[in-house]
């Protein structure tokens, strides 16, 4: 029986794409990150007779052939997007709000982390004889629960950051920022759409509060000289992987106020807040203190500045340090995720004024590393 | 190796592909045979030993039966020592621990009995069956013995139907290991039946098994009952795709296999269904057991009794737990009593009904399938007769869902292929399914892209 046209262009597509697919596997060069999924791919599994006899040579060669498929940003992104036109948006990582914002879905309460990450701040405050500000940062999602979806997973980051407040009794000034946030004119103006960190909007909203609380000024919101770089998108976008979606822009707030900042893991002192450069690689965002490093430190050299602030940290302080810094002639930033050395021997070294421990709820419910506060 | 995965669609099969089809016509069998063992040996290369000893087994039992059987005497002897050495494979790599823990449960005595951890062998039950089966067709005559070692060990390694069926018959296949015609029409329509199981799998089933996942955990009684649903979806999608992949990967290669389902939740009843789910498994134990054991012509009693055999022996066949010895014997239970009376009730009934009750029978066998813990299986079916509330998160996953659960009710019907034959003769036809088929391919790819979490089901049998 001779075969129809049909015939011959079914075999000749199937036949043509697992081929096309494993030539373009085999002869592209490894790619080493995916600047979409901001992480790096694992690499080609090491032949070896161990390998290969456990049966582990199987599963890794299947997920480097995951991380290496030709087009797997496209694949990804066109599996998200099946997903979302047949309404299977529930459960998934990153929810869909309805304004087209892209949040963590709700994070969950942790008895034992809240519970050793208060025992270390209990402990903290004991070796360096004084009481911590507490600031915990709530989640995109709950400040902006009015755009989920009905029926969504609820966000209890209110109840959740009370309790923690409750918990932490005297040993804490604890600084809540959800009245301040829900009270904001626009209250999506201070979160990214395509991002989990708060904007710079956010950050200032939170640390004029602050600095006011400890009687400390800051430059008044129309005074800044602000600068708008479009085309940024961030972890939730990276993470739905529903790459039609619209980038924002990162505003860079500008006192002009003198600063210099030193990084821990590298040489020099960086003239200014803002590391423009970094404005130009994919991950826009470590414009703001050069993304993340263990130890940071700003000097504002205006003349009048005075005071030393301790920030024990997440990334959501890379924003937020800059303004701080308006208020005090010195503020070092610790993010205990790297910096492995007691605190409590760096906070005797150099006699700081405040000390400001600030976490998203978020890593504060999921880092273990408040051990390293000692 | 699965077939839904990267390294099976990107590498494995265009490298099979290739070998195979610049290899001489007498090498075929042998390119065959070495990707068999390649892709058996893949996640587990330990276990290899254990196919090739069966292979081995079978090969030179089925041999001696035939030489005895020539000389008229002691060819049952051999057989028996055969289907006894396979047996025991099966028996201690897939009930060991099962049958310690049961004699423990009995007889305290034995409770400081240690129990071995044996990792079964994928496909092991497939593969034991398809042996048998040879073995025994030479001692009936039905078939001539396979000298050819190469052909034999191709048969049994065959990879598509290797780790999770059809069940094929080496009578089925006899003539095609010798001679069979590859050629572009067989092969169009196995990348059809390819793409198609491919798409069950990894576009409805895996969707379902997520569903059912999600639900299970939430409260109240809609929320079990669309997990029911999903889950059975989910069982249907999984092993019909499976073999749907199963027969479109061999019929690339010039075989032919005979279907294993066809669209089984239309049944209007019990016996229909199994006359449609798992064909080849429910044929390999009417011939090889349920006849052999006098099947109905040794009297009522003696059939009823036959048929509990066989369905515990069922049961048992699909896990090493007593769940399924009881999802057996409900089957058992409904088939007898569809023979003696139910049958006939039905069909007082009207059709819908019919087809519901059906269903609803085949639903909650799947939940005696899915449970091992019978006191969570006991809380399950409580909550199905409950009324309780579902929590706004469960609403909500089920409206998600709902889309996704009745796309996959209708392709779980003949619908669809009803549909297209009523356009067939046009000439635009044919075209759509394939441009059909290319949409599915391209979200196969997506859908494997995107997760890491992709377990076949039917791997525990």
């Amino acid at each position: 029986m001779k075969a129809t046209r049909l015939e011959k262009v079914t075999c000749l597509l199937f036949g043509g794409a697992v081929f096309l697919m494993a030539l373009l596997f085999l002869l592209l060069p490894e790619k080493k990150f995916s600047a979409f999924e901001k992480r790096y791919l694992s690499t080609a599994p090491e032949l070896s007779a161990e390998e290969l006899f456990s049966g582990r040579m199987a599963e890794d060669m299947e997920s480097y052939m995951a991380d290496q498929l030709p087009g797997r940003d496209f694949w990804v992104g066109l599996n998200a997007y099946w997903e979302l036109f047949t309404g299977r948006q529930n459960g998934k990582e990153i929810v869909l709000g309805t304004s087209g914002r892209l949040y963590e879905r709700p994070v969950r309460w942790d008895a034992q982390t809240v519970e050793e990450n208060l025992t270390a701040i209990r402990d903290f405050a004991d070796a360096i004889g004084r009481t911590p500000d507490l600031m915990l940062v709530p989640s995109a999602g709950y400040v902006l629960r009015g755009d989920l979806p009905s029926l969504r997973e609820a966000y209890t980051d209110g109840d959740m950051i009370a309790a923690i407040y409750a918990m932490a009794g005297e040993k804490a000034n604890c600084f809540d920022l959800l009245p301040l946030f829900e009270a904001a004119e626009d209250p999506g103006a201070l979160y990214y759409a395509t991002d989990h960190h708060w904007t710079s909007l956010g950050a200032y909203t939170a640390a004029a509060a602050w600095l006011q609380s400890k009687g400390r000024a800051i430059t008044p919101a129309g005074d800044y000289s602000v600068t708008r770089e479009d085309g940024f998108t961030g972890t939730t976008y990276a993470r739905s992987a529903l790459w039609l979606h619209p980038g924002e822009s990162i505003e860079l707030w500008d006192s002009g106020k003198d600063f210099s900042v030193e990084l821990s893991e590298q040489e020099g002192v960086h003239e200014g807040q803002f590391f423009r450069e970094r404005l130009a690689e994919p991950d826009k965002y470590t414009v703001f203190l050069d993304g993340n490093h263990s130890l940071v430190r700003i000097e504002n050299r205006t003349p009048g500045a005075s005071g030393k602030l301790l920030v024990i940290r997440d990334s959501f302080a890379n924003c937020l340090g800059g303004f701080l810094a308006e208020g005090y002639e010195t503020v070092v930033l610790a993010d205990l995720r790297y910096y492995k050395y007691p605190l409590s021997e760096l906070v005797e070294a150099e006699g700081f004024d405040d000390v400001l421990i600030v976490y998203s709820l978020g890593n504060f419910l999921s880092d273990a590393n408040l051990l390293w506060l000692e | 190796m699965v077939f839904s995965s990267q390294v099976f669609l990107f590498l494995f099969l265009p490298a099979v592909l290739l070998c195979y089809y610049i290899a001489p016509r007498r090498w075929r069998n042998p390119v065959l045979l070495c990707f068999s063992l390649l892709f058996y040996a893949w996640g587990e290369p330990r276990y290899l030993a254990v196919m090739l000893f069966v292979i081995l087994v079978n090969y030179l039992g089925a041999l001696a039966v035939a030489r005895r059987k020539e000389r008229g005497r002691g060819a049952g002897g051999v057989l028996t020592l055969t289907l006894a050495l396979n047996l025991a494979t099966l028996f201690y790599f897939k009930y060991t621990a099962f049958f310690l823990r049961s004699l423990q449960a009995a007889l305290p005595v034995f409770s400081e009995l240690s129990i071995p951890r044996i990792v079964l062998p994928i496909g092991i039950s497939f593969y034991i069956f398809q042996s048998m089966s040879y073995t025994v067709d030479v001692y009936r005559e039905a078939v001539e013995p396979q000298r050819n070692l190469l052909d034999f060990g191709t048969y049994v390694s065959l990879f598509p139907q290797l780790i999770a069926g059809p069940i094929v018959r080496y009578r089925d296949v006899a003539d095609q290991l010798r001679q069979r015609r590859e050629s572009l029409s067989g092969f169009a329509a196995g990348v059809g039946l390819f793409v198609i199981g491919l798409g069950k799998k990894l576009l409805l089933a895996n969707p379902m098994g997520a569903l059912w996942e999600a639900l299970q955990l939430q409260p109240g009684t809609a929320a079990a009952w669309m997990g029911m649903a999903a889950y059975t979806l989910q069982l249907y999608f999984d092993f019909s795709g499976y073999s749907d992949m199963a027969c479109g990967l061999g019929r690339m290669f010039g075989f032919e296999f005979l279907p294993n389902f066809r669209y089984p939740y239309v049944s209007e009843s019990i016996t229909e269904f199994w006359r449609r789910w798992h064909i080849s498994l429910s044929a390999w134990f009417r011939e090889y057991v349920y006849i052999p054991l006098g099947g109905n012509r040794r009297g009522l009693p003696r059939q009823i009794l036959n048929l509990a055999i066989v369905w515990a022996l069922t049961g048992l066949w699909h896990g090493a737990s007593w769940n399924f010895v009881l999802w057996g014997l409900y089957y058992a239970v409904l088939l007898i009593a569809e023979k003696l009376f139910l049958l006939r009730l039905g069909e007082k009934l009207p059709r819908l009904l019919r087809h519901l009750l059906v269903l609803l029978a085949v639903s909650v066998g799947w939940m005696l399938f899915y449970f091992e813990d019978l006191a969570a299986l006991g809380a399950f079916l409580t909550r199905l007769v409950t009324p309780a509330a579902s929590g706004g998160y469960a609403a909500d996953l089920m409206l998600s869902y709902l889309p996704m659960l009745l796309a996959a009710a209708f392709a779980a019907t003949p619908a669809a292929a009803k549909l297209y034959e009523r356009v067939r003769g046009k000439r635009w036809a044919p075209w759509l399914r394939l441009g059909g088929l290319a949409l599915v391919f391209l979200l196969c790819v997506a859908a494997l892209a995107s997760q890491s979490y992709n377990p076949f089901i039917y791997f525990r049998f």
